[in-house]
């Protein structure tokens, strides 16, 4: 549009004249139609690409460009000086023209990543390959393979299932074309692992944030309710869930800061090896810790409590997310499948935990949840060893629930009280309208009220009501005394 | 050449390469070990992994997994041996350990009648939650604590009977049966892949992408078999 205004205002010259890049100046054919600023931006880059694609700069090429680029750059300035009349349209057209030219340059950037990345995978995990055609055959398949499952994450509409599917059928005829293809013969047997881990590299790099997104937006509610159930459970202690564990000895304590670290990195892994890898390491550092205090074989009776309480202390991020995106698309061997499960099962642990699960009565469980300090948790073994006589213990759980009730029943005293006293200054005030009306109607009957004494017994009414002698006496008699001039009243 | 690569390739978590495997087939299992805490079962298992292979031994300090390489037949069966963990709160648990497992062994000690008991909660319960055709042994551990036995051969030896369970009095420390009991497992073990894939629907990784999700939704569903919670 703005291009065919400019034609039309500015220029009666045919289109093929101006640059390719529509920055408003003329092209050339020797710099392919671009003008010579457009054709430096845009062949450089794919000159730089290509260089870092080589791995190498050619002094030549650099120093002829640069002597190009002088020439082109003078010749620019000139033409530049040559406009006379600035023309805010020439200028808008300028601009896109400029617009263009920086999102070509976003583009190769990216191409420039994407073969960088492409690359390094090839040259970590393609590199025990003895065969030329095997290599370049997993390189296409995977290629193909990614710029179709590229263009699906980019497409909002094409949902979670489809991908996985997707996905899962891709490693399964890699896998299998490695075990029955026969130019994969002489291969190691490592290699399905290693092509597993390519595979990865490359789909993940591009892919990983679409893919996890669809996975984060449908388990959100889940990932929040973990967390905070972990939050509202960060009172538990290593001797609640049976784990062997001193975090006094600062070794064991680092090691365990160690797991719990990785743990939370889980969440940053991009790859499904990744955060597999994040796992297994949690695992080992458990593992460490577990053996460096009991000293025993670990099995699973010690293993899981301590994975459960380092889940506690870590509290990670998107925990749930993160395990559904592990179990979709990475594929474990059976250790790994192992640790999956455990972790998988430390969650639903935490979801599920009930006051018996840490050995607490229900009542001292719905205690720590309100976050009331029952007995603060890092006394708790303290306790455990001062009181060698568990009634003590009692008696004081006892005292502190007393405690409450009292506290909590003087208050609903208190109010019933205020309400009282406010009810009872209403009737006092409206019998005493009523008896000021009947002196105004029968005034011959005032000698009456002065029988009675109504305005004496009225003030000393309200003195015993107000709220700050009620507050230093909650004694019955109070009250009875106050029913008693209420009844008086009333009478 | 042919039917190992189908094997290994259907068995889920086959990581080993067929090329190398030019001798005999391989079949992989999962096996889960269940039973109260003090009974027994890493010990057994431990007995079992680092007694006869102890070049497999793939762990030095973690006992929770382990896998174990027997021959049967002309067939190499690599079992992989998930531990539970066997304290009553976590009992809950169980069903993620033994989903998709093919096989299952039940320990109890011979010297407490509680962990029979139990034992037979969780025959039942495997009977009615784990794959169809999984392979369920009963182990009677510490044999040879025969002085102290308050379950009697003959008893469990006819509930096992009536429940078609695979049943051994075993011992860790003398290792009496110990192999014997896994070797019955690994010979009931279907060979073939058709039946033995009664968790794998499909290939691979489907199985990874059905546990979590069947999990949750049989956990929130039923409450699992251990019906507490």
């Amino acid at each position: 549009m703005l291009k065919s205004m400019s034609k039309e205002t500015i220029n009666t010259r045919s289109d093929d004249q101006f640059c390719r890049n529509a920055c408003g100046f003329y092209g050339n054919k020797i710099w392919d139609g671009f003008c010579s600023k457009c054709y430096r931006e845009v062949y450089q880059q794919a000159k730089q690409i290509q260089e870092a694609y080589d791995g190498k700069s050619n002094t030549s090429i650099s120093e002829s460009n640069s002597s190009l680029s002088s020439s082109t750059s003078s010749s620019h300035e000139k033409r530049r000086s040559n406009i006379t009349m600035p023309n805010p349209i020439r200028q808008m057209v300028h601009r896109a023209g400029n617009l263009r030219s920086s999102s070509n340059s976003v583009i190769s950037a990216l191409l420039n990543d994407e073969q960088t990345i492409e690359n390094e995978s090839v040259s970590k995990y393609l590199e025990i390959i003895i065969a030329d055609d095997a290599r370049s055959d997993i390189k296409s398949q995977v290629k193909t393979f990614a710029n179709n499952f590229h263009k699906k994450c980019s497409n909002k509409n094409i949902r979670l299932d489809t991908l996985i599917q997707e996905y899962g059928t891709f490693t399964d005829t890699i896998k299998k074309r490695i075990q029955t293809n026969s130019i994969y013969r002489e291969e190691n047997e490592d290699l399905i692992h290693r092509v597993r881990d390519y595979v990865e590299s490359i789909i993940f790099s591009k892919d990983y944030v679409s893919v996890f997104d669809r996975i984060a937006i449908e388990c959100e509610e889940q990932d929040l309710s973990i967390q905070n159930r972990i939050s509202s459970l960060h009172w538990v202690t290593p001797t609640m869930l049976d784990v062997v564990l001193n975090e006094d000895i600062s070794d064991h304590r680092e090691t365990m800061y160690k797991a719990v670290n990785a743990l939370i990195e889980l969440d940053a892994k991009t790859t499904p090896q990744g955060k597999i890898h994040s796992i297994m390491e949690c695992k080992s550092f458990i593992e460490q810790v577990l053996q460096s205090t009991s000293g025993t074989t670990i099995n699973a009776d010690c293993f899981l409590p301590a994975l459960i309480y380092v889940v506690l202390k870590a509290k990670p991020p998107r925990l749930y997310s993160n395990i559904q995106f592990s179990s979709h698309f990475s594929q474990p061997n059976g250790e790994q499948l192992y640790y999956l499960a455990n972790l998988d099962s430390a969650v639903r642990f935490i979801e599920l935990l009930q006051a018996e699960h840490l050995g607490l009565s229900s009542n001292d469980f719905s205690l720590y949840m309100r976050g009331e300090p029952v007995l603060p948790s890092s006394c708790v073994s303290l306790f455990d060893y001062s009181f060698e006589n568990n009634s003590n213990i009692q008696q004081l759980r006892n005292m502190c629930i007393q405690c409450d009730e009292i506290e909590y029943n003087s208050q609903k005293f208190h109010e019933n009280m205020t309400d009282f006293n406010q009810h009872l200054v209403q009737s006092v005030t409206d019998i005493n309208e009523l008896f000021n009306d009947s002196y105004t109607r029968f005034a011959y009957f005032e000698q009456i009220p002065a029988l009675i004494k109504l305005e004496n017994i009225d003030k000393k009414d309200i003195d015993l009501l107000n709220p700050s002698i009620i507050e230093n006496k909650y004694s019955q008699e109070t009250l009875e005394s106050k029913t008693a001039l209420k009844q008086d009243i009333e009478q | 050449m042919t039917s190992n690569n189908r094997q290994t390739s259907n068995n889920s978590n086959a990581n080993r390469s067929p090329v190398n495997g030019q001798s005999a087939r391989t079949c992989q299992f999962k096996m889960v070990l269940l039973g109260e805490s003090a009974v027994g079962k890493s010990s057994l298992v431990l007995r079992f992994v680092r007694g006869q292979f102890h070049e497999y031994q793939e762990s030095t300090i973690g006992a929770a997994f382990l896998t174990q390489t027997v021959s049967v037949d002309d067939t190499t069966v690599k079992l992989e041996l998930w531990d539970t963990a066997g304290q009553e709160r976590y009992h809950s648990l169980a069903p993620m350990y033994y989903r998709g497992a093919q096989a299952a062994i039940v320990v109890y000690d011979i010297t407490n009648a509680d962990t029979f008991s139990r034992a037979k909660v969780w025959v039942k319960e495997l009977q009615r939650q784990a794959a169809p055709n999984i392979v369920i042994a009963l182990a009677g551990n510490k044999a040879d604590l025969a002085a102290k036995r308050q379950i009697e051969v003959v008893d469990a030896q006819t509930y096992a009977d009536e429940n078609g369970l695979i049943f051994m009095e075993t011992s860790a420390k003398t290792a009496m049966n110990v192999n014997d009991i896994f070797m019955a497992i690994a010979k009931k073990l279907p060979k073939n892949q058709d039946s033995s894939s009664g968790r794998t629907g499909n290939n691979g990784p489907s199985i990874t992408v059905d546990r979590p999700g069947n999990s949750r939704a049989a956990g929130s569903d039923g409450g699992c078999c251990a019906g507490t919670k």
